[in-house]
């Protein structure tokens, strides 16, 4: 067989009739370009901490005394200056993301490049909540009435906190491998086809 | 705008055997076809204003065409028990089954094994492209162009032979 025989082939091939060119445009929609996955969920997700931004407010119901209240309130109000930040940032990338065509292979370059900032924006954004939360947990602890600070408590604490922190991590790297890993991993491998050396 | 929705659908009326070919050579299931001309239609609308500035609307087209169905996704559906068994209209002569249509399946069923960019690497040659063009085109070296190219055409050739279809 010559290539030939496969190029004739081909300019003979006129493409059939089978695909149906959409009438309207604006139904049409992208929903299987990694891209376009992972801004569903930062959609989703934003709209979920933002949610969550507002259920916190009401925390402080379980709030034992006045000085844990007021604890709350000073941590939730950083948490909210924080997370201001940061979801304003994400949002940046989510409109970024939604105008970007995929013309030429800089684009791919951009996209990867934009997508990997994000993960590590989130992964400190989550990190710096948790922060906060500890923080929150020490004082609503130490000022509970009747808490006995001896060694055993500090003991238990330290480890409590420490099982608590490896809980998050790991939840927070299998989500982000979940939701941005494979994809990420999908558009490298493009990348990495497109390097590849001689 | 509306007038720019039906200049663009006009272009894509042109070139839909284009985006028709690259959708068959990345994608082996008539729905996954689909999918993919869905998705090319709807990356080039969406940079359609890019275009204005370029010369050729097909030129253009190849480009985000190809690049979209380089990074396209299948979308994840249930399992449905597939054969390799040729379609019963392509195995008997007698019902319709032409020569070319055998060996367009043949072709298509060894370029769905290729890797994305090797799928590209030989639609830009069919397309009668040159090294140098299909090299901006994929933002590689022209020697890196050629290379793979040949590369990609063994592989084919042997794919073919494999499925024991000669032509």
């Amino acid at each position: 067989m010559h290539f030939d025989d496969i190029q004739s082939l081909w300019n003979k091939d006129d493409g059939g009739d089978d695909m149906v060119v959409p009438v309207n445009l604006e139904k049409i929609k992208s929903a299987n370009q990694p891209v376009e996955r992972i801004r569903q969920y930062v959609k989703r997700e934003g709209w979920g901490q933002l949610l969550a931004i507002v259920l916190l407010g009401y925390a402080p119901h379980f709030c034992k005394t006045e000085l844990q209240v007021v604890a709350y309130y000073s941590l939730y109000s950083v948490m909210v200056a924080i997370c201001g930040y940061y979801l304003y940032r994400f949002f940046r990338f989510y409109r970024r993301l939604g105008t970007t065509a995929l013309s030429t292979r800089e684009h791919l370059d951009e996209v990867y490049y934009d997508i990997q900032l994000h993960v590590e924006m989130y992964r400190s954004w989550t990190y710096a909540i948790l922060m906060l939360a500890l923080g929150f947990a020490t004082i609503r602890l130490l000022t509970s009435p009747g808490v006995v600070i001896d060694s055993t408590m500090v003991i238990k604490m330290i480890l409590l906190f420490a099982v608590f922190m490896l809980l998050i991590v790991v939840c927070t790297e299998l989500w982000i491998r979940y939701t941005y890993g494979r994809y990420l991993k999908e558009i490298k491998k493009i990348r990495g086809e497109l390097r590849e050396e001689l | 705008m509306k007038n720019k929705e039906q200049e663009f659908l006009a272009h894509i009326e042109t070139n839909k055997g284009i985006i028709h070919k690259i959708c068959k050579m990345y994608m082996d299931t008539a729905d996954d076809q689909q999918d993919l001309f869905q998705e090319v239609v709807y990356q080039l609308w969406k940079s359609y204003d890019s275009f204005q500035e370029q010369s050729r609307f097909s030129t253009w087209m190849y480009r985000v065409a190809l690049n979209t169905a380089i990074v396209f996704l299948k979308k994840e559906r249930r399992k449905v028990q597939t054969s390799d068994a040729m379609p019963e209209h392509l195995a008997d002569e007698d019902h319709g089954g032409t020569e070319k249509e055998l060996q367009l399946y043949h072709f298509y069923k060894a370029v769905q094994q290729l890797e994305k960019l090797e799928k590209a690497l030989v639609f830009y040659h069919l397309e009668n492209y040159s090294h140098r063009e299909i090299a901006d085109n994929l933002g590689i070296s022209e020697v890196n162009a050629r290379v793979k190219l040949n590369r990609a055409k063994t592989k084919l050739k042997e794919l073919i032979k494999q499925q024991g279809y000669a032509f």
